[in-house]
């Protein structure tokens, strides 16, 4: 397996609407005191800025959003800079996998279409496919029922293969705190293409009432890539509704041992196959601690699946 | 199948320790709530009579509490009179580490002087409630007999120490806590029979369904059985559906209650609410029809409605509206 960082983990230090040096985030969050990582100054290139934190934590594969757009040149660039770095790209897709066929082809195909070539202009061979309707369509959600959710999965992402074909673009679609792993098996099997393939969030399962192990033994075949979440499972509570708690990988609930076992054992391509942090702690909290942390507990406790070590 | 009521679904209001109206609440820092249909109690004394006026205003058959409120078999005699009046069931119940090592547990050394009256005692103090003195095992008992001497046929068995035990917690692995729990229930299962009483353990967001069900496969035996709550499992990452669809041929009573799931959330770390039964996401009209089909006797099998509404909304109106609900979007279950 390939070691690799998700920019999530970063999301509240480098996302333009939620890092912490915003005049109002004091507002919705309390004051984040003694944190040694600071949000990168204005004019920072963003991807720049995630090669150097991959390079610092000895990691080898970077999973963003193709952020050049439409600039063919700023991609390029990317490219280059990401080879010199000898870092590989997986890049994501932000679709509404739940969209009615009327919805589909009055833009979300398209505009589905212009963000898988995008990745390939970067350099990307991988994509991850996020949810981006997850409030209005999910697991939970009945209008439609999640039955008629996943037929329209079917239909949208078995129209997206010749696109993936002719860029040379996996789409994997992740759980993504909307439908549970068993759910997105059912897609991948109906799709039944090998351009269309499973993410697989160790942790994301829990949002959806999935056990992430079981989860995980339905669709590790699935699998061209992961990422790796802990979280911690407060069952009891004094209000009597549960809590889940980000932690660092190895301190929480979820059995990222046994996760990464079965993956080696049953995933299409186990050493190839990237695994990436995806260490998102609150924003009063130092994320280079969290995600230092969890590389290391990795690395000392399930070393064997890297090549690194 | 029937409808009845968990003192629960008032915690805010009626327990002594918990209730909104103490100095000691506002500490907890949390929300204030003004607009209140029912007032506490007068006193901090049990509030087994204020329940009971909350069963029949909501014209309920059953009612569940804690075994430890009756305080003496006086007491329990008295509140048996009381139900008996009111044709109404009572499903008693108490906390205790279920999971607790052998010798915490306390059976082997237990002797039968402990379950009398100068035994373990009920605490219902402002600090916490709880058994005083005594072993787990010794406390467990003295809430069978009062239960019993109430009329108590079912008693539901919670276990008490989730902080410090649960599907989660490593010391020791789960696979250790379920053989104690196994042993412990084993235990009490000679006094269930003498008592008359069919004992039930419950997901209580410790364990999940599936890992109770394996306590009730192995000790396999008609005196104890299961009391279902409908959203429990939630906590410990078990669909609900499945769970029921496992556990319904040993269910004799469930707690119902829905909860609502936010999967998604800014900070990325799922949320969890309580919900007026059916605005939640728990499919409850699916899971009546499981049990209906399903348990030995759907005629007597009552619901304990145990709506936990935090204390900052008006616990009465939620209430209300999941009778409603339950009245109107799920009629063909009640008898």
């Amino acid at each position: 397996m390939i070691l690799g960082m998700s920019q999530a983990c970063y999301r509240w230090v480098i996302y333009p609407n939620m890092r912490r040096d915003r005049p109002d985030h004091y507002r919705d969050y309390p004051p984040h005191f003694l944190q040694r990582l600071m949000p990168p100054v204005a004019g920072t290139d963003v991807g720049d800025w995630l090669i150097q934190k991959s390079l610092d934590l000895g990691l080898e594969v970077l999973y963003m959003p193709p952020t050049w757009g439409d600039d063919r040149q700023g991609a390029d660039l990317f490219r280059e800079k990401m080879r010199r770095a000898a870092i590989g790209f997986i890049g994501s897709v932000s679709l509404n996998l739940a969209a009615s066929e009327k919805e589909w082809w009055a833009g979300e195909f398209e505009r589905s279409v212009e963000a898988v070539q995008q990745v390939a202009w970067g350099g990307g061979k991988l994509a991850v496919v996020v949810h981006s309707q997850s409030t209005r369509h999910n697991h939970f959600t009945l209008d439609p029922p999640v039955g008629e959710q996943i037929k329209r999965a079917v239909h949208n992402f078995s129209s997206l293969i010749p696109t993936c074909e002719e860029h040379g673009v996996v789409l994997a679609v992740e759980n993504h705190m909307d439908y549970r792993l068993a759910e997105l098996g059912q897609i991948i099997e109906a799709v039944d293409s090998k351009w269309i393939r499973i993410n697989l969030d160790t942790a994301n399962t829990i949002a959806v009432i999935e056990d992430p192990l079981e989860g995980a033994r339905k669709t590790a075949r699935f699998a061209v890539n992961a990422h790796l979440k802990d979280m911690r499972i407060q069952p009891a509570t004094e209000s009597g509704e549960p809590r889940v708690f980000w932690a660092p990988l190895g301190q929480g609930d979820v059995p990222i041992a046994e996760i990464l076992a079965l993956l080696q054992e049953e995933a299409p391509n186990p050493r190839e196959l990237p695994v990436c942090l995806e260490v998102a702690p609150p924003p009063d909290h130092d994320p280079d601690l969290w995600m230092q942390s969890s590389v290391n507990w990795l690395r000392k406790n399930c070393g064997i699946y890297f090549d690194k070590g | 199948m029937k409808l009845g009521l968990s003192a629960a679904s008032y915690r805010w209001i009626c327990y002594p320790w918990l209730r909104y109206d103490r100095p000691e609440y506002r500490l907890s820092e949390r929300r204030i709530p003004y607009f209140c249909s029912v007032q506490p109690p007068a006193d901090l004394q049990p509030p087994i009579d204020w329940i009971l006026a909350r069963v029949e205003v909501h014209g309920l058959a059953s009612v569940y509490m804690e075994s430890g409120w009756l305080e003496d078999e006086e007491g329990a005699a008295a509140f048996r009179a009381k139900l008996e009046e009111r044709g109404l069931q009572l499903l008693a119940g108490t906390e205790v580490n279920l999971a607790a090592s052998a010798q915490g547990w306390g059976a082997e050394t237990y002797k039968s002087e402990e379950s009398s009256a100068w035994g373990p005692r009920y605490d219902l103090g402002r600090e916490g409630s709880g058994w005083r003195g005594g072993s787990c095992y010794a406390q467990v008992i003295r809430a069978m007999e009062l239960a019993a001497a109430a009329g108590a046929r079912i008693f539901n068995l919670v276990h008490g120490e989730p902080g410090l035990h649960n599907r989660f917690t490593k010391d020791p692995p789960l696979g250790a806590q379920l053989e104690n729990i196994i042993r412990n229930m084993q235990s009490l299962l000679p006094v269930a029979e003498a008592l008359g009483l069919v004992l039930t353990n419950e997901s209580h967001m410790d364990y999940r369904v599936a890992d109770y069900l394996q306590v009730l496969e192995t000790i396999d035996s008609p005196w104890l059985r299961h009391t279902f709550d409908f959203a429990n499992s939630i906590g410990v990452v078990e669909d609900p559906l499945e769970a029921v669809r496992a556990i319904a041929p040993y269910t004799v009573a469930t707690h119902i209650k829905d909860m609502y799931v936010q999967p998604t959330t800014t900070m990325g770390e799922p949320a969890f609410y309580h919900a007026p039964i059916g605005s939640g996401v728990v499919p409850i009209e699916q899971m009546l029809d499981v049990l209906q089909t399903s348990v030995p006797n759907p005629e007597e099998l009552h619901h304990y409605v145990e709506v936990c509404t935090l204390p900052q909304y008006d616990a009465e109106e939620w209430l209300e509206e999941s009778l409603n609900w339950l009245r109107t979007s799920c009629t063909r279950f009640w008898s």
